[in-house]
């Protein structure tokens, strides 16, 4: 990895919340103790102007991660080398503790449709988003976090489950795993199937952060909103998780109907409980 | 081509007269308007969107789609206020 | 291409079901009750259009206050048809949305609402340019004056000018939130000078000369053409107040583009 990168690790046992806009001035005007702040890589990827200086202003005070909801690692379009140029460039100016992504697919044809869409877990799937994965860390010169998504359909084709898919994708890449805890719950709930399967199959040691959120339920299902405080089910889960994992950095997220600063506090504020009571054990040093 | 010159030259003159001009912090409150007799306007609107960015965690939880409909293209907003008063200048 | 072909053509198949609604033929590809799959599949469609139309609305508020809802969102529906985003940061997203606006034939009875567009797009441009800091003259006192003609001179990025044959600036200001859409004008060609300020982007209106002038200097050509360019009107007091705005951020003598 290159010198000049000094990440800042985000708190082990200290939940982080999502950095978004209408928080700014509440959060530097408080500075609250948090274990780190995440912030979507794309949204920070202007030339310069207040996005970015907000940016490097809580840099000063946090460990930031970016979380990019843009890589496309699983599309089969070539990867987009502007978009890496500018994630490059913002890791330059951020220096982050941590920069993921997600394990989906946003573009086909050279059109992007703006959302997380999943993919078949076959081994076609596999060796292409390995690669892709390898490249950009290669671009990055560090190791990416890959997120598990929620997923509202599943594809007849896929040969493998997706905690497996994830674990593999890992031993090939080098790359490590964002647990999103609320992610395996809305799967599960939705496909009838066992939301701990993901747990047992990822191994300990390779999981860097964790994310909570909430979401809605609907007729058609549970819709991963981050919209919502943390559903009882979902901690639950989560307690497990971190039973499991040890301590690891755990991010409280909210995009929809963005409530107030003390909100996002109160429910990092949950986490950090449950992180308290982990033991440290099983996990080896990142 | 002389005055032209002189325009020139006395345009130059004024900016080194300037000397170096202001440095912006990009995180300034709202300052007030920069110098100039002419109005300048502040903006309001907040700026960079947290939802410009892919994620369905950002998309509506609409329970339907919406199907097009003819008063999709009547223009119904403010515009109304305006009126057909709006003109171009007679030049 | 693309080492993963399977993949490929399903991401294709994929996009078309839920942005093209041809979603019945891509259910035989998805696991579990085919029903539930194409209502699941909805939701993608519908966060899709949310996405984009969303992106579209937060670069382009006073369009859509100008336009309603109902309208705005169709308009951009069929505008995210014909032109979807080509990269994955949507805040970008947007730039042709203008051109559209000009030549779609429901907005015919307003016809400064495609300027009212680029005004937005102006603003939402110059709120991301790069930061950059105003130059320094004190260098310009040792340019002689045979080569002052010579001099170009680069802007701050987040510059844009909008030309109108509208008063679009008065549209822009009335439809700002807190206000009621009353435009103070109904006449006016308005030539607007964009800039970002620290944080936050101003505006402000430009006589036609000025306007021409900065034009000229915005296209790269030599102070002398500039001059040339605006007859016997002084110039000097425009530049002047580029400069003690901060927005003249490079000049260079002689060589074909500023530094």
């Amino acid at each position: 990895m290159p010198a000049r990168f000094a990440p800042r690790a985000p708190h082990p046992a200290k939940a982080g919340i999502g950095l978004r806009t209408a928080h700014f001035e509440a959060l530097a005007a408080r500075s609250p103790a948090l274990g780190f702040l995440e912030v979507h890589s794309e949204n920070y990827f202007a030339d310069g102007g207040p996005a970015i200086a907000w940016l490097e202003r809580f840099r000063r005070d946090y460990a930031v991660s970016l979380h990019g909801v843009g890589a496309s690692l699983g599309s089969a379009d070539p990867l987009d080398a502007a978009h890496l140029d500018r994630l490059a460039r913002l890791c330059e100016r951020i220096e982050p503790a941590l920069v993921s992504e997600h394990l989906c697919w946003s573009s086909a044809g050279g059109a992007h449709l703006g959302e997380l869409l999943p993919l078949p877990y076959t081994e076609e799937s596999l060796r292409h988003v390995a690669t892709r994965v390898t490249a950009i860390q290669e671009r990055l010169g560090r190791p990416i976090l890959v997120e598990n998504v929620t997923a509202y359909v599943r594809f007849a084709s896929s040969t493998v489950p997706e905690g497996e898919f994830i674990a593999e994708l890992a031993r090939r890449t080098g790359c490590r795993v964002l647990l999103d805890v609320n992610n395996a719950w809305v799967n599960a709930v939705n496909h009838g199937t066992d939301a701990r399967a993901i747990l047992r199959a990822i191994d300990p040691a390779t999981v860097g952060e964790i994310h909570l959120a909430g979401f809605a339920a609907t007729e058609d299902g549970l819709v991963d909103t981050h919209g919502a405080r943390v559903a009882a089910d979902v901690w639950a889960l989560y307690a497990e998780a971190v039973s499991l994992l040890g301590p690891v950095p755990t991010l409280v997220e909210w995009d929809t109907d963005l409530p107030a600063l003390e909100v996002l506090l109160d429910e990092a504020a949950r986490a950090d409980a449950i992180l308290a009571g982990a033991r440290p054990a099983r996990r080896v040093a990142a | 081509m002389n005055s032209k010159r002189a325009l020139i030259r006395s345009a130059v003159a004024g900016l080194v007269a300037a000397g170096l001009g202001q440095a912006p912090s990009a995180i300034a409150s709202d300052g007030a308007a920069p110098a100039g007799k002419e109005k300048c306007y502040g903006i309001a609107k907040a700026g960079q969107n947290d939802c410009g960015t892919a994620t369905h965690a950002c998309a509506g939880l609409a329970k339907k789609d919406n199907a097009p409909d003819e008063w999709k293209y009547v223009p119904k907003g403010t515009c109304t206020k305006l009126g057909g008063k709006l003109k171009p200048p007679g030049k | 291409m693309s080492g993963a072909p399977g993949l490929a053509a399903m991401q294709r198949e994929f996009a078309a079901a839920v942005t093209a609604g041809d979603a019945d033929a891509f259910v035989a590809h998805l696991a579990g009750d085919p029903g539930r799959a194409l209502r699941r599949l909805a939701i993608y469609r519908r966060a899709i259009a949310a996405n984009r139309c969303g992106a579209l609305r937060a670069a382009y508020p006073v369009v859509a206050r100008l336009v309603g809802d109902a309208f705005f969102d169709e308009a951009a529906r069929r505008f995210t048809h014909a032109s979807p985003p080509r990269e994955a940061d949507l805040n970008r997203y947007g730039a042709g949305l203008p051109a559209f606006l000009a030549g779609y034939p429901p907005a015919a009875a307003l016809p400064w609402l495609a300027d009212v567009a680029r005004l937005e797009w102006a603003w939402h441009e110059s709120l991301m340019a790069a930061d950059a800091s105003p130059a320094d003259f004190a260098a310009l006192a040792g340019v002689s004056g045979e080569a002052q003609p010579a001099l170009r001179f680069a802007l701050h990025p987040s510059v844009r000018l909008v030309r109108s044959a509208w008063p679009v600036l008065a549209i822009w200001e009335a439809n700002q939130e807190g206000r009621d859409g009353t435009a103070a004008r109904d006449e006016g060609a308005d030539d607007i000078l964009v800039w970002r300020d620290g944080a936050r982007v101003r505006l402000a209106l430009l006589g036609a000369p000025e306007a021409g002038f900065l034009e000229a200097i915005m296209a790269g050509v030599t102070l002398g053409e500039a001059a040339d360019r605006a007859g016997q009107w002084d110039f000097a007091p425009a530049l002047a107040r580029l400069a003690g705005l901060g927005l003249i951020a490079g000049f260079h003598a002689g060589d074909p583009r500023p530094a």
